[in-house]
Formats: C-alpha cells, sequence, structure tokens
C-alpha cells in the first residue's frame, strides 16, 4: 500500500514526523510547566516557614513561643494537607491543627531541603525543613512546613489536559494542511495521468506543455515519442506512396504498350504485368496498414469515414443508377487510424457498388463495447457455399467485373488486425450483405 | 470536343493522347502544373485529364484553383496515388473522376466519354437530333439508320453539335472545341467543314445565323 500511492505515502510519512514533534513539543512544555509549579510550590512553603520564623520569638526563659500563628486556613483544617511544626532538639513543640498531634517529621532526615514524604492521613505530601539558631538559645530548632503534593498534580493535570486539547487541535490542523498541500503539490501529476488517458482515447493529440518543471520533461519525452511514431507512420506510407507513384506509372505505359504485341508473346507479358500489377497492390496496400489499436491518440469517427467514401463513390459510379444510404453511423467512434478505417470502408463499399443494381445500404449500431456495421447491397449476391472463399487472396467470384480481388482480402486484413472480423450473409435486398464487427471507443 | 491531358511522364502523355485522338477527340497535352494550370485557365475543354504528382505544381492545386475561378469543366484524376484518402481528398476538391494507374485505356476512354456528355447535359451514350444518330461508345454516327464515313474533323464537328442539340454555337466555340492548341486556327475552314457536314446529313440540318453562328437542329 506504501507503495502503491505517493499520495499515501507522503501524507503517512508526514504524520510520522508530526506527531513526533507535536508528543515532544508536548513532554517538553509540560514537564517545563512542572518545574515552574514545584518552584512556586516551594516557594510557597518557603513562606510559610518565613512566617512562622517571623513570629517566633524567644522568651527570657529560653523557649520559644509562637507570638502568631500562620493566618492560612488550610494549615487548621485536620489532615488537609497543609502542615507545619517546630521541633526542638527532635522533639515537636509546635504544631499546626491540621496535624492532630500526629507527626510529619521523618526521623533521620536531614534538614535544609525539599523532599517528599507520607502525611499523616497516607496523602503525599512535599515537605521543607529549615534549622534555624536563635541568639537566645542554645537549642537547635528545625521548622518545618509541608504541603499536599495534589495540589501541585491537579495544576498539572489541568495543564496537560489543556495543552493535550491544544496540541491535538493543532495536529488536526496540520494534518489537513497537509493533506491539502501534497494534493496541490502532486495536481500535476494527476493532471498528467488525466492527459495520457485523453491522449489513450484519442481526445487529446499530445502531452500540454504547461507543467511544472519537474514533470515536464515526461510530458515532452512522451510528445517526443508520439511524434515519433507518427512520423514514422507518415514515412512509411510517403515512401510507399513514392513506389507506388515510380512502379505504377512504367507498368501502365507497359500495359498499353502490351496491348499491341500480337500472339503467345502477348499474352505471356500481358499476364505477367497483370501479376505484378497485383503484387504490388496487395504488398503496398498492406505496407500502407498502421494497423494497431495500440497506437496512442488514434480515434476515428465511422461515421465521418463512411460520408467521404459515399462522396466518393457517389461520383465514381453513376449517381442515377445508384444510391448509397447511411443509416446509424454517426458517432460510431473506434480506436485505429484512420486511413486504415477509409481502406477498410472504401474497399467494402466499393465491392458493394460493383455488385448493386441499384441500392446499396450501410446501417451501423454499437452494442457491448463492439462497433456492428452492415454493408448490403442488391445485387446477384454470392452462393453460401462460395462466401468462405470471398476473402482469399486475388479470388474474383466472376471474371467478368473489373478488380484484382483483393479488395475483400485487404479489407478483412484491416479488420482483423484491429481486433474485428468480417461475415457474410445474403441480405435481405437480395445481395451480399458483409458484417463487420470492430471494437468501440466508449 | 477536347481534351487536356496533363501528365508529367511523356510516355503516358503520348498514349493516353493518341487513344483519345483515336476516338475523336481533340487533345492537348501539358507535362508540369503550371501550364496544365494555365491552358485549363484560359482554353475550353470538354474534360481534363490530370496527374496528382506533377512538377512545379501538384495537381491537386491546381484543380483546387480552377475550381475556386469557377472553372467547372469535367475532371478526371488520372493516379498512381490510389489510396481512399487521396481519392476522397481528390474528389472533395473538385474532381469529377478517379481513375488509378495502372489503367485499362478502354476504361479511361470510357470514363473521359461519360464525362464529357454528363459535362454537356447528356445522360444517354446514343446521341440523337431528328434522323441523326451518335453512338459516342463506339464513335459511329449514324443518318436514317445509315452509317455515316466522316473525315476525324467532320467527327469532331458533329460530335460538338450533338453534345449540344439546338443549341447556336459561334465559330469562336466550335474552333475552340475542335482544334488542337498548337493547330492552325483558320476561321474560314470552320465554314468549310460545316458545308462538308451538310453535304452527308442534308443541307438544312444545320442552320446559318449571321454573326451568332450555327445551329444542329431536328425541326428540318
Amino acid at each position: 500500500m506504501f507503495k502503491s500511492s505517493l499520495q499515501l505515502r507522503l501524507i503517512l510519512s508526514s504524520l510520522i514526523w508530526m506527531i513526533a514533534s507535536l508528543v515532544l513539543t508536548g513532554v517538553l512544555i509540560v514537564s517545563l510547566f512542572q518545574g515552574h509549579i514545584e518552584k512556586r510550590f516551594d516557594g510557597q512553603l518557603n513562606d510559610h516557614l518565613e512566617e512562622l520564623v517571623a513570629a517566633s520569638e524567644i522568651s527570657p526563659n529560653g523557649q520559644l513561643d509562637l507570638t502568631w500563628s500562620p493566618s492560612d486556613p488550610r494549615f487548621n483544617r485536620p489532615h488537609s494537607g497543609w502542615y507545619w511544626e517546630i521541633l526542638e532538639n527532635g522533639s515537636v513543640i509546635h504544631q499546626s491543627n491540621s496535624l492532630l498531634m500526629a507527626t510529619v517529621f521523618p526521623m533521620g532526615q536531614q534538614t535544609d531541603r525539599f523532599f517528599q514524604t507520607n502525611g499523616p492521613s497516607g496523602e503525599e505530601i512535599r515537605l521543607y525543613s529549615r534549622q534555624i539558631a536563635f541568639p537566645r538559645s542554645a537549642d537547635r530548632f528545625v521548622f518545618i512546613v509541608a504541603g499536599p503534593v495534589s495540589d501541585m498534580e491537579d495544576d498539572i493535570h489541568t495543564f496537560s489536559g489543556n495543552i493535550i486539547l491544544v496540541l491535538s487541535v493543532l495536529s488536526c490542523v496540520l494534518l489537513s494542511m497537509i493533506v491539502l498541500q501534497i494534493k496541490y503539490g502532486l495536481l500535476p501529476l494527476k493532471r498528467l495521468t488525466q492527459s495520457l488517458s485523453q491522449i489513450r482515447s484519442g481526445d487529446l493529440e499530445k502531452m500540454p506543455t504547461d507543467f511544472p518543471l519537474e514533470v515536464q520533461p515526461l510530458a515532452t519525452e512522451l510528445n517526443t515519442l508520439l511524434e515519433y511514431n507518427f512520423t514514422l507512420l507518415e514515412r512509411a506510407r510517403t515512401q510507399v506512396g513514392n513506389l507506388a507513384h515510380s512502379l505504377k506509372s512504367p507498368i501502365a505505359v507497359l500495359m498499353n504498350e502490351a496491348k499491341d504485341v500480337p500472339g503467345e508473346k502477348g499474352i505471356l507479358i500481358r499476364q505477367h504485368l497483370n501479376n505484378a500489377t497485383d503484387s504490388i497492390t496487395r504488398y503496398l496496400n498492406k505496407a500502407r496498414i498502421a494497423g494497431s489499436s495500440r497506437l496512442l491518440g488514434t480515434k476515428t469517427d465511422l461515421g465521418d469515414v463512411a460520408a467521404d467514401i459515399k462522396f466518393s463513390l457517389d461520383k465514381l459510379f453513376d449517381q442515377s443508377r445508384l444510391e448509397i444510404s447511411l443509416s446509424g453511423m454517426e458517432g460510431l467512434m473506434v480506436r485505429a487510424d484512420p486511413q486504415d478505417m477509409e481502406e477498410l470502408f472504401g474497399n467494402l463499399m466499393e465491392n458493394a457498388c460493383k455488385w448493386a443494381k441499384n441500392q446499396i445500404a450501410i446501417s451501423g449500431s454499437s452494442q457491448a463495447g463492439q462497433v456492428l456495421i452492415q454493408i448490403e447491397d442488391d445485387g446477384p449476391g454470392v452462393p453460401l457455399e462460395h462466401m468462405n472463399d470471398l476473402v482469399k487472396r486475388g479470388l474474383r467470384l466472376d471474371e467478368t467485373k473489373p478488380g484484382t480481388g483483393l479488395g475483400l482480402h485487404i479489407a478483412s486484413e484491416i479488420a482483423e488486425l484491429y481486433g474485428g472480423q468480417l461475415d457474410f450473409f445474403t441480405s435481405p435486398l437480395g445481395g451480399l450483405g458483409i458484417k463487420l464487427t470492430l471494437p468501440q471507443v466508449l | 470536343m477536347k481534351i487536356l491531358v496533363i501528365e508529367d511522364d511523356q510516355e503516358i502523355a503520348r498514349q493516353v493522347s493518341s487513344a483519345l485522338r483515336d476516338v475523336g477527340y481533340a487533345v492537348d497535352t501539358a507535362y508540369d502544373g503550371e501550364e496544365g494550370h494555365f491552358l485549363g485557365d484560359t482554353e475550353s475543354y470538354d474534360a481534363i485529364i490530370l496527374d496528382l504528382g506533377l512538377p512545379v505544381r501538384s495537381g491537386l492545386s491546381v484543380l483546387e484553383s480552377w475550381r475556386k475561378d469557377g472553372r467547372i469543366m469535367p475532371v478526371l484524376i488520372l493516379s498512381a496515388r490510389d489510396t481512399w484518402r487521396e481519392k476522397v481528398t481528390g474528389l472533395r476538391t473538385g474532381a469529377d473522376d478517379y481513375l488509378a494507374k495502372p489503367f485499362e485505356m478502354e476504361e479511361m476512354l470510357a470514363r473521359v466519354e461519360a464525362l464529357v456528355r454528363r459535362g454537356a447535359g447528356q445522360s444517354n451514350p446514343v446521341l440523337v437530333c431528328g434522323d441523326i444518330k451518335l453512338d459516342t461508345t463506339t464513335q459511329k454516327a449514324y443518318l436514317k439508320n445509315e452509317t455515316l464515313s466522316l473525315t476525324s474533323m467532320e467527327y469532331r464537328l458533329l460530335s460538338y453539335f450533338m453534345h449540344h442539340p439546338e443549341a447556336v454555337i459561334s465559330k469562336t466555340e466550335l474552333s475552340e472545341h475542335l482544334y488542337e492548341y498548337d493547330a492552325d486556327k483558320d476561321s474560314n475552314t470552320i465554314e468549310v467543314l460545316i458545308n462538308k457536314l451538310r453535304n452527308k446529313l442534308g443541307a438544312s440540318c444545320i442552320r446559318t445565323y449571321r454573326g451568332r453562328g450555327y445551329q444542329l437542329t431536328a425541326n428540318v
């Protein structure tokens, strides 16, 4: 899955670093905040302790008296977590009401430092003790102030909760920005794919040239390839055309001269010239076929092709005698080279014109991804047993009509190259019916 | 009837012209596109045979400029290029027929004959005017079903009249369609020809309209 989508790849990898850095940020902020809260808490403990010290007074008999009790009401609430104590040589001499005569001072602990321990009701407390000497007393007094850790933790929890909320919202925003950014960044690739499929379907002739710097070479390269294919085909066709021209003119001259050669010799010359002509026509026609449905960027409207051929045949054959009707041909699209389709339809329709008495009907339809075209005439038709011979090369079922016998053969070759086929039947019009199927472009 | 052959292959041009002359046409020949265009533009032809692959100027461009200038004489393309793309292009450009090389001379002649006939507005290959009949496929003329013996110039003249029966045709028009480009066009010879033809057909068949021309008519 990681391999299959560039977009997913980018989103997932961004997600990983984003979450990692956000978690790290959260942890850092919370720990900073914790330090800060502890410092403030310790400051508070220190303030209370100093208040106690300020309230302490050594009486003339060397006793330590408190002139006032610390004002904070939490020191009076039993087991509130807020405690204070004053020890003299290790024994308690004063303590807060909240302690209820218990002691918080852990024996053997050093003074002048903060540490954590458990209070009288088992709650965790943070404790500050300081040893203080008074001028008029030789005794050592230890002042202790404690506050509940839970106070501090509550603050930290609330803060962490807020931080998590803020960071979550931030991550959502960042994530959607990342997705948007990646989508925007990959847009040219999407367009590339679209253009490619348009070329495939023949809606576009070449790749656009306004892609970003990183993608453009690909599009340019593809255009070069398309152009190369196209020029290759064009060049082949031009060469074939030139060859046709340079061969056929001399043959035409020879054929006309040979007409006047009498006897066996004349027959021999004419026969060989005819064979040569047939071969030339056949191979040149074959060489011209582009014949690949895998050609990129080709699409042909059979309606246009049939209309062009009808226009031509109307002129080539006596229009007052023959009527060619086209129906259902408009918008039938096949992925094929237009010239190949012209040859295909030209050969099929011309053959029909040769044999028809008055009428040629061409009808098109499409179903299940196939284009179906029927070409029917009202001519003499072909007996069933000969129908399979129709596409045989050079075979002329009726030698009295002019022609090379190549038309249907070439037509069936073109149809097959494009994955289609020719079938023959007897038309209701009386003559031959040809059913041509070709794969459709949807 | 006069035909223009535009063909760069001298041998084919010669064969085609001589075949056309044999069946009674006057023939002009051009060997490149520019010359062909000029002749087609300035002379009157009853049909033109046009090759596509011509030096100097392509046959297609020649045809295109004729049609753009409103010249409507029938044009038969005679070309070695025989793809349907080329046929469609040629015919869409304004050609009336297309014959691929190599070709049978008889087929070419039949097609030219049909073009000339259709160009003159005649649909039947046997032209009839009163007692006179002209079979364009065999080039034979009949008077009351008797075969007429005609010289080639007489045949050309009769053929032109038969293609345009009842029309008053000027001497200039007649000489344009009877004489080849480089022939000596002496207008007197038209009168001589008319007289010879009158002798064979009967004097009343061809009427003279002084200052306007001649008319072949069935209303004797």
